[in-house]
C-alpha cells in the first residue's frame, strides 16, 4: 500500500516467543485481491494485460498478476463469548480445523480469539498443528470485543508479506470493544488483508462486518445455523486461493487521503470482485 | 472484573384493564398485611436480613400491589389525621380524595372505586394515626378481639412520638424496601394481575448484547417511592420530598446502586431529577445512566427486544440517549463546576457523539482523583487527541492509560490502532507482543474499561451505609 515503507515478519514471531526481530523495506506498490468469475466459476489464466486498474479514474499499468502459486496466510478470528458453548463451540472447532485442512505447503495460519478478551492464541506459522491445539483449548465466556478482535487479527496479517485471508466468526453483535467501527474500518481501509466474515442469522444485520468485508473486498456470510460453518470456512479458503493478486505503482494520483479503485477484466462475462478502494497517509 | 449480566426495568405506561369493573373491596387479610408492613417498617433493622424484611421479602406481588393501594389510602389518611391533604399519582394510577370509606384508583381517564367496610375504616385510621404518631386517635384498647392490635398500634405510635420525626416510619420503610431491593435474596414473584389497578414493572436481563431473560418483578422501589413522596420536611406543612435531606441522600444512595449493578430503573432516576432538579449528583447519575443506554451492551439488546403489551422501556435511541446524557452532564456542571467525574463522563459521551475537539476541551481539564477514572481520562483523552489528529499526544495519553493499569487490553488496542494510523508498523508489533503477552484465559484478564458504566456507582455502598445511618440519628441532624 502506498506510503507504508515496511513489512514486519516480527508479530508471528514475537508471538513465538523468540525469533530475531526482521523489517523489510517494500516498494511503495498496491496490491489487490481480486476474485474473477464467470457465472460463478473463477477464470483461470489471465495475465497483466487482461487487467485494468483505474486508480481514481486514472489508469495504471498492472505490474504483476499471481494466481494460485502465492502462499496463504490464513487468519482465524473467531468469537468465544458466552454465546458460543456447545454445539456452537464444536461447530466453530470444525470449520477452523476444515479450514487448517485446505492450507498447502508454504501456507501460514495463525489464530486470534476474543470475548471481552482478545487473544493471540496461536502465532502465525506453518505449523497449523498448533493452531488446531489452541483451537481445540478455546472455551466461550465473556462478552464480544468483535472489533478489538477483529483489529487484532488483521494487523496479524499485516505483520508478514503473504496473502492475507482474515476470516471471521461471530454469533453477536459488539458490546464492550475498546476500539470503534469506524476506526477499524479506517485501519482495514489501509489494510491489504482480506476479511471474510460468517455470522449467524439474527433480527439485528451485522453491519461492521457488512462493511469490514466490503472494504477489504472480501464477502459476508450469514448462516441460519452453525452446522454449514465447515463447509463455509473451507468455501472461504478455496475461493480466496482463485483470487488474483494484482499489483501496480500508482502514477498520476494523489499520495494522500482516500483513493478509488475499479479494477476489470477485458474479457467478456468476466465478474471482478476487489475491495472498493485505499485510504493512503493518515 | 467483567460484567455477570445487567438489566433494565420495564414499566407500566397504560393499564392494561379498563377499570370499569366493578368496585373494589378488600379481605381482612389485606387489612391485616397493611399493619404487618407497618410493623415489619418500624421494627426493621437497616441493611439487615431480618425477621421484618423476611415478611415483607415473601410476598407476592399482588400481595405487594394491594399493599400500594392501601398504602395510598393509608398515607392520604395519615395526613388527613395530622389536618393535611393530599393525593398520590405514580407509575400511572391515582389515588383520589376519600369519601368516607370510598377511594378511587384513577388512571388514564378510568377510574375504580375502592370499598372499605366500616370497621376496615376504622382499622385503617387507627393505622394512619400510628404511622402519624397520633396516639390519641389510634384507639383505646378496651378488653376484645382488638385489644392487641391497638396496643401494638399504640407502641407504634409512641415510637413515632418519640422520635420526633413525623416521617419516621415513611424514611424507614423506604429503607426496607430499598434493603429488599438491593439483596441478594430479591425473588421473582409470579406474573401479576394485569386487570389489577396497580403499578407493575418487569425487568429485562440481558447479556452480551442478548436478552437472557424477562421477568415481572416486585414494586419495593416503587413501595419506596410512594412512601418518600409523603414525607413532610421539618418546617414544612405538607409533603414536599423535594425539600428533604434524608430523600435526597435515598435517592442518591439507590441510584448509585443502580448504577453499580446496571440495574437500571428510569422511573426511579426520573423521579429523583424531578424532586432535586438542581442537585449535581443525581443530574449526573441520571446522566450516566442515559450515557449506559447508549452503550451497545444495552442499546443492541433493547433495540431487538419486545416488551408485552403496556410496557415500555423509556430508552430511545442511542444517538437519543447520549443527548439526553450530555444535557444532565452539563446541568450537573452547572450546578457543580468542579464536579471532575461530571467532566469525564461529559468527555466520553462528547467522544461517543464524535465530536473530538469539544471532547479534548473537556478531558484536558478532568483531572481525577482515582486510579480507575484517571484510566478512563487517560484512554478517553487519546481518542480524543486522535480525532483531532494530535497523535503524539494521543499516544502519550495512551500510554499513561497503560501505564496506570498495566495488564489491561484497551491501551494496548488503541496504541496498535494508532501506530497503524500513523504507519509505524514496529509501534504496531510492540503493542500487539504486549497484547500476546497477557493472560490466555479471559476470565483472569482485567480492565477497567469493560465495567465503566458501573463507575459511577462506586460510592454506592457507602451511600447505603450512610443513609442507613441517618435512620439511627435524632431528627435534628436529618
Amino acid at each position: 500500500m502506498i506510503g507504508r515503507t515496511a513489512l514486519v515478519g516480527i508479530l508471528g514471531a514475537a508471538l513465538a516467543a523468540a525469533p530475531q526481530t526482521t523489517f523489510k523495506s517494500r516498494v511503495e506498490a498496491v496490491r489487490v485481491d481480486a476474485l474473477v468469475t464467470d457465472h460463478g466459476q473463477p477464470i483461470r489464466g489471465l495475465t497483466a494485460a487482461d487487467f485494468e486498474v483505474l486508480d481514481n479514474g486514472v489508469a495504471q499499468t498492472v505490474e504483476l498478476v499471481s494466481f494460485e502459486q502465492i502462499p496463504l496466510n490464513v487468519i482465524l478470528t473467531l468469537d468465544m463469548s458466552d454465546s458460543v458453548a456447545g454445539d456452537r463451540l464444536d461447530h466453530l472447532r470444525d470449520a477452523g480445523r476444515s479450514a487448517l485442512a485446505t492450507l498447502e505447503k508454504g501456507d501460514q495460519s495463525a489464530l486470534v480469539t476474543f470475548s471481552h478478551a482478545v487473544t493471540l492464541a496461536a502465532p502465525l506459522s506453518g505449523d497449523a498443528s498448533a493452531v488446531r491445539d489452541a483451537l481445540a483449548r478455546a472455551e466461550g465466556a465473556g462478552e464480544t470485543a468483535l472489533v478489538d478482535g477483529v483489529f487484532a487479527g488483521m494487523m496479524i496479517g499485516e505483520s508478514d508479506a503473504g496473502r492475507a485471508l482474515q476470516i471471521v466468526f461471530s454469533d453477536g453483535l459488539d458490546t464492550v470493544s475498546w476500539l470503534t467501527p469506524p476506526a477499524v474500518l479506517d485501519a482495514a481501509k489501509r489494510s491489504d488483508v482480506v476479511v471474510y466474515a460468517v455470522s449467524v442469522k439474527t433480527s439485528v444485520k451485522p453491519e461492521f462486518l457488512r462493511d469490514l468485508t466490503q472494504f477489504s473486498g472480501g464477502r459476508l456470510y450469514e448462516l441460519e445455523k452453525t452446522a454449514d460453518l465447515a463447509s463455509t470456512f473451507k468455501a472461504i479458503v478455496d475461493e480466496f486461493r482463485h483470487r488474483y493478486l494484482v499489483s501496480y505503482t500508482p502514477r498520476g494520483v494523489a499520495k494522500d487521503g482516500w483513493h478509488r479503485l475499479d479494477v476489470r477484466v477485458k474479457r467478456s462475462g468476466a465478474t471482478v470482485k476487489a475491495r472498493p478502494g485505499y485510504l493512503a497517509g493518515s | 472484573m467483567i460484567r455477570l449480566a445487567l438489566a433494565v426495568m420495564m414499566t407500566l405506561q397504560a393499564p392494561g384493564a379498563k377499570f370499569s369493573a366493578p368496585p373494589l373491596t378488600m379481605s381482612a387479610g389485606d387489612i391485616e398485611r397493611v399493619k404487618l408492613w407497618i410493623e415489619a417498617m418500624v421494627d426493621h433493622r437497616p441493611g439487615e436480613t431480618d425477621a421484618s424484611l423476611e415478611t415483607v421479602r415473601l410476598w407476592s406481588n399482588d400481595d405487594l400491589r394491594t399493599l400500594w393501594i392501601n398504602a395510598s389510602v393509608l398515607l392520604a389518611r395519615m395526613h388527613e389525621e395530622q389536618g393535611k391533604s393530599f393525593s398520590f399519582s405514580i407509575a400511572g394510577v391515582h389515588i383520589g380524595n376519600s369519601k368516607t370509606n370510598v377511594y378511587t384508583v384513577e388512571s388514564d381517564g378510568k377510574t375504580r372505586e375502592i370499598h372499605y367496610t366500616a370497621d376496615q375504616s376504622r382499622q385503617m385510621r387507627s393505622l394512619a394515626c400510628a404511622i402519624a404518631g397520633n396516639v390519641h386517635c389510634v384507639g383505646v384498647p378496651t378488653p376484645g378481639p382488638r385489644a392487641a392490635e391497638l396496643q401494638e398500634l399504640l407502641r407504634i405510635a409512641d415510637r413515632v412520638h418519640e422520635s420526633g420525626d413525623q416521617n419516621f416510619v415513611l424514611r424507614r420503610g423506604a429503607m426496607l424496601h430499598a434493603d429488599i431491593a438491593t439483596g441478594a435474596l430479591m425473588p421473582a414473584p409470579a406474573t401479576a394481575s394485569a386487570a389489577f389497578p396497580a403499578p407493575r414493572q418487569m425487568r429485562l436481563q440481558m447479556f452480551d448484547g442478548l436478552e437472557t431473560d424477562r421477568h415481572e418483578v416486585a414494586i419495593h422501589w416503587i413501595l419506596g417511592r410512594l412512601l418518600l413522596d409523603a414525607v413532610t420536611p421539618a418546617g414544612k406543612k405538607s409533603p414536599a420530598a423535594g425539600a428533604d435531606g434524608f430523600v435526597r441522600a435515598w435517592y442518591r444512595a439507590t441510584a448509585a446502586w443502580m448504577q453499580k449493578g446496571e440495574d437500571f430503573d428510569t422511573v426511579h432516576v426520573a423521579r429523583a431529577v424531578t424532586l432535586f432538579p438542581n442537585d449535581p449528583d443525581l443530574l449526573f447519575l441520571a446522566g450516566c445512566e442515559h450515557e449506559a443506554f447508549a452503550s451497545p451492551a444495552i442499546a443492541a439488546a433493547v433495540a431487538v427486544a419486545v416488551p408485552p403489551k403496556d410496557f415500555g422501556f423509556d430508552i430511545g435511541s442511542p444517538r437519543a440517549e447520549l443527548d439526553f446524557a450530555e444535557a444532565y452532564f452539563r446541568r450537573a456542571l452547572k450546578s457543580q463546576p468542579s464536579m471532575m467525574e461530571a467532566r469525564l463522563h461529559l468527555g466520553h459521551v462528547l467522544l461517543e457523539q464524535r465530536r473530538f475537539n469539544d471532547a479534548a476541551l473537556m478531558l484536558r481539564d478532568a483531572a481525577q482523583d482515582d486510579g480507575a477514572r484517571q484510566y478512563y481520562r487517560w484512554l478517553f483523552l487519546g481518542t480524543a487527541e486522535e480525532g483531532i489528529a494530535r497523535y503524539d499526544a494521543a499516544a502519550q495519553a495512551y500510554r499513561r492509560a497503560s501505564a496506570l493499569q498495566p495488564g489491561t487490553q484497551a491501551p494496548l488496542m488503541a496504541l496498535s490502532e494508532l501506530a497503524w494510523r500513523r504507519h509505524d508498523i514496529a509501534a504496531v508489533s510492540r503493542e500487539l507482543q504486549r497484547l500476546a503477552a497477557l493472560s490466555p484465559d479471559p476470565l483472569t484478564r482485567s480492565d477497567p474499561w469493560w465495567t465503566y458504566h458501573t463507575s459511577a456507582g462506586h460510592d454506592a455502598d457507602q451511600l447505603l451505609d450512610a443513609v442507613r445511618d441517618r435512620l439511627r440519628e435524632p431528627e435534628a441532624a436529618r
